[in-house]
Parts: C-alpha cells; structure tokens; sequence
C-alpha cells in the first residue's frame, strides 16, 4: 500500500473514531436515562415490565426499542409489522388504550409469548411523542407480583401519558445518537475493507488509557462550571486559552509540580 | 335589554327546570333504519356477537397519492374497530354499521389515510360516524376542521373519541361541529355526563367495557376509544326516535340528557 492511500486510509478511521467518540459519549448518558426513566415508569404503574416499542421505517413497522422487566433481554430488537397487535394501533391512531384480559386469542401476543416463554396478561399501551409526532409506543405488561392482576386504572393510563412524553424526548436523542455511529461504521467502511473489530478494539483501547479518562473528567469539570452561568463559561474559556498560549509558547508543561 | 344571564344561572335554570324537549321514548329504540360509519381497524363482521349487523365493508388502497376506498373482506388487522362496533351494536343492535379500514393493511395509515377515510363515510352519508382515533399533525387540522363542517353541514353526526394526551389530537379539540366524548368509570351507557372547561364534552363508560374483540372472543377493555361508540349507538337511537334533528339539536338533547343524569345522581 502506497504511503498516500495508508495517509488517506489512517485519516479516514481517525474521522470515524472521532464520530463514533462523539456518539458514544452522547449514547452513553442517554441509555442510562433511558433506562432509569423506564424503569421508574414501571414501577409507578406497579408493572411487571415497560417496552419503548418505535417506529422503524417509512411503513410503520415496529421494533422493540428497550424494555425492562422479566423478559426485557429477549423482547428488545423483536419487530412488529404496522398496524398488528395493540401496539400498532396505538402507534398509528394516537389513542392509548389498556387491555385486561389479553389472552391467547389474541395472536400477536400469543406469538410473542411464545417467543419469549412469558405470559402477558393485562397491558396498557400509550403513544410515545416526540415534537407533536408520534414515534412510537410506551407499553406496560401485568402487574408485579402473582395473576391474577388487577387491570390498569384511568389515573395510570394519565400517568403513562405523561411518561410517553418525556420518554419521547430521550428515545429521540438517543436515535439521533445512534445514527452518529451508525454514520462512522459507514465512513469507515465505504470504499474498502476495514476490520471493525480492530478499529473497536483500538476504541476501546484509548477509552482505557488513563490519558483519556483524564481528558473526559476535564471535559466534565468544563461543563460543570459552564453550567454555572455566562461569567463563568467566560473565565473557564480565558484560562484554557491562555494555558494554550502558554503551551505553544513553551512547549510543554512539566506536572510534576501541581 | 333586559339582564344577561350569566353561564352560572343558565345552568342553575336548567338544573331547576331542565330542558324537558326529550322524553324517554328514545330509550327502547333499536336503532333500526340508521346508518352508521365505523372509521377504524376494519371489523370482523363474521364475529358471532356481529352476525348480521355489519353492512359494507370498505378498505383503503393507495394509488399513487391518492387513497382509494374499495369493498374488502380483509377483516380487523387491530381488533378496535371489532371492539368499536360491538359497543354500538350493545346499545344499538338494529343499527346498520358500516366498516371504513384505515388503519392496518399494508400501505396504509397515517394521517392522511385518515382524513380519506372521513371524507370516504361523509360522502357516504351515514347517519352518525364513530370515530375512535385521531392524528396529532397540526397540518392536517385545518383539512379536517373543513371536512367535519361538510359533515355538520350534511345532518351527518360526527362523534370523536377525546384525548387525555400533552398533545392536542385531531379532530376531538374541535367541538363545534362534533361530539367529542372521554371515558368515565360509569357502567351504564345511558347514564354518561358532560364536562365543561376543557374541548371534551361528554364522558361515557371507557372503563373496562366487555365487548367483541378478534377471533370470536371479547375482551375487557379501557380507552376514550370505548366512550366514543357509546354515544354513537345513543345518538342512533335518538336519530330513530326523532328522525329530523339536526347535529346540532343531537347535541342539545345530548347535553340536555346529560345534564338529567347528573341531577339525578347529585339528588
């Protein structure tokens, strides 16, 4: 390989770590609030578990986002063709709404069930939005506890309307977070053969060296005291400027005093 | 000119004197020789809770941009309209309803599906339409506004399932020219309420409302969704009581009635 096309090769991967770096980061805070949010959720319905069901094409076919709750390992990635089960009305009419005896019949769930070795029993299933759009459903299955369960209320379903919202916003973030790495896998390998493997584990590597944790905990302190206010923000900028200054001038700065 | 008379003394006449335009023959109606529009999922008209009552059944199709309704024996993709149209049948058994599919099949839904499906059963010219979904586009809200006053303006009865939602839903927050209904913990259709100070107007039971489902079964289930049938299957048998009345008398009688049921249970 000639030196130009390895120059040409190395910067391309630089460029998609960068991306993959960036989404990570953002991905990362997103999951764990995704996850807390849900799970909260589920608890204040007193449910066995929650799934952010989204939509995944054009189509409005379905695809199980995230779930928490007993069979949340095996439900997350499952499709729901438009329109099919509760889940699909509810995606495309905008009404929730809460069954209490779902029951074999209903063969969508059944088909589910089967997958999952689980039983649903009772589910309720609202709208999830994001900017007046909806984006999916929030749903939540039985109750915790032994059957039989009691059926949802009309407070819990006001509640799960409340919870679609602000779950919306999140799902949304992290989708958008999401397609960020999806866009550096592609960057990486457009034009020719790149290990992914290799390029996450030269990731993960850098991730590991403490040089980089201590640049993402500086990354942290920085947004801290930006958070603090204009003045602020300011004053971190004029010193961080002025330590560049003082960098380039001098060359390097030797820590062993600080 | 004499005193106007403010919001809280109309009603506190009303409370005292009532508006005693409608009498309870209504009541043992059937709803027979009224046509009703199911706008929804599609029904499952072979269902045996269904057998007989379920005239036509359309399905939307796409062609190019245009939505295309043709008859289909495709059936329910959801099981809400199957449910829908057993809570009508409950209350209105002789009613004639009609299936509009616009949610479900493949290639079809959305907003736009929607408000083809609407324009499809007004020009229909059913009696009353039930109309348990909505959409959440704001740029359809001005088409369907439009529609649901062609509708008003054709003695058609426009009835809308209401959302409890952060967002507006569409059509349910325009009140003028449909009944919007939201559910309410009650069991007896007859005994619904109306609501003031916010775009819902009648509260019906919607609260764990046993009635067809796929497959030949039923199912328990709660939703504004299943408020709304229940005026629909009222407003039938109102329409073959007093076959004349305008959308907007249906409305008054509604209120009037509403307005009974809570005098009786403050009694």
């Amino acid at each position: 390989m000639s030196e130009e096309r390895k120059n040409e090769g190395l910067q391309k991967i630089a460029n998609a770590i960068e991306i993959d770096e960036v989404a990570r980061t953002l991905s990362f805070d997103l999951e764990t609030s995704l996850d807390a949010l849900l799970l909260s959720a589920s608890r204040a319905l007193n449910a066995d578990g929650a799934s952010v069901i989204v939509r995944d094409n054009e189509n409005g076919d379905l695809i199980f986002f995230k779930a928490v709750g007993t069979v949340s390992d095996q439900l997350e990635g499952l499709e729901i063709p438009a329109g099919k089960g509760i889940a699909g009305f509810v995606a495309m009419s905008g009404q929730p709404m809460a069954i209490s005896d779902v029951g074999s019949e209903e063969s969508f769930y059944a088909e589910i069930d089967k997958k999952t070795g689980f039983s649903t029993e009772i589910l309720l299933a609202t709208p999830l939005f994001f900017d007046g759009d909806i984006i999916g459903v929030l749903e939540f299955i039985n109750r915790s506890g032994e059957p039989p369960f009691e059926p949802f209320t009309p407070e819990e379903m006001d509640q799960a309307a409340v919870y679609g919202e602000s779950l919306g916003a999140l799902v949304n973030a992290l989708r958008a977070s999401r397609l960020s790495g999806e866009l550096a896998t592609k960057l990486c390998g457009s034009e020719e053969e790149v290990d992914f493997e290799e390029i996450r584990g030269f990731i993960a590597d850098l991730k590991a060296k403490p040089g980089h944790r201590e640049m993402l905990e500086i990354a942290v302190l920085v947004k801290k005291i930006s958070e603090k206010g204009e003045a602020h923000r300011a004053l971190c900028r004029e010193i961080l400027e002025a330590m560049q200054r003082f960098t380039e001038n001098s060359g390097q700065i030797d820590y062993s005093d600080v | 000119m004499s005193e106007a008379i403010s919001q809280q003394g109309f009603e506190e006449t009303v409370r005292k004197q009532g508006l005693q335009f409608v009498d309870d023959r209504w009541k043992h109606a059937t709803g027979k020789g009224i046509r009703i529009g199911i706008v929804d999922s599609g029904i499952e008209r072979d269902h045996e809770g269904l057998r007989g009552k379920i005239n036509e059944c359309f399905e939307a199709r796409r062609d190019g941009t245009a939505v295309l309704f043709e008859p289909s024996d495709s059936g329910d993709s959801a099981g809400h309209g199957t449910a829908c149209a057993g809570i009508v049948s409950s209350i209105a058994p002789e009613a004639e309803i009609n299936s509009i599919k616009v949610l479900g099949s493949e290639g079809i839904g959305g907003g736009h599906t929607f408000l083809a499906g609407l324009e499809f059963a007004i020009r229909q010219g059913y009696d009353v339409i039930n109309l348990s979904l909505g959409t959440t586009k704001s740029q359809l809200a001005v088409p369907l506004h439009d529609l649901l006053d062609r509708g008003y303006r054709n003695g058609c009865v426009i009835v809308a399932a209401a959302n409890n939602l952060p967002q507006p839903s569409y059509p349910s927050v325009f009140s003028s020219s449909l009944i919007s209904v939201s559910k309410s913990e009650n069991t007896d259709p007859f005994d619904f309420g109306f609501r003031f100070g916010d775009v819902i107007e009648l509260a019906a039971p919607g609260v764990n409302v046993r009635t067809t489902w796929l497959n030949g079964s039923y199912r328990n289930l709660t939703g504004n969704s299943f408020a709304c049938p229940q005026i629909v299957g009222l407003v039938a048998l109102l329409l073959e009581t007093y076959p004349d009345l305008t959308p907007f008398q249906v409305k008054t009688a509604l209120y009037s009635i509403a307005r009974h049921n809570q005098n009786d249970r403050s009694e």
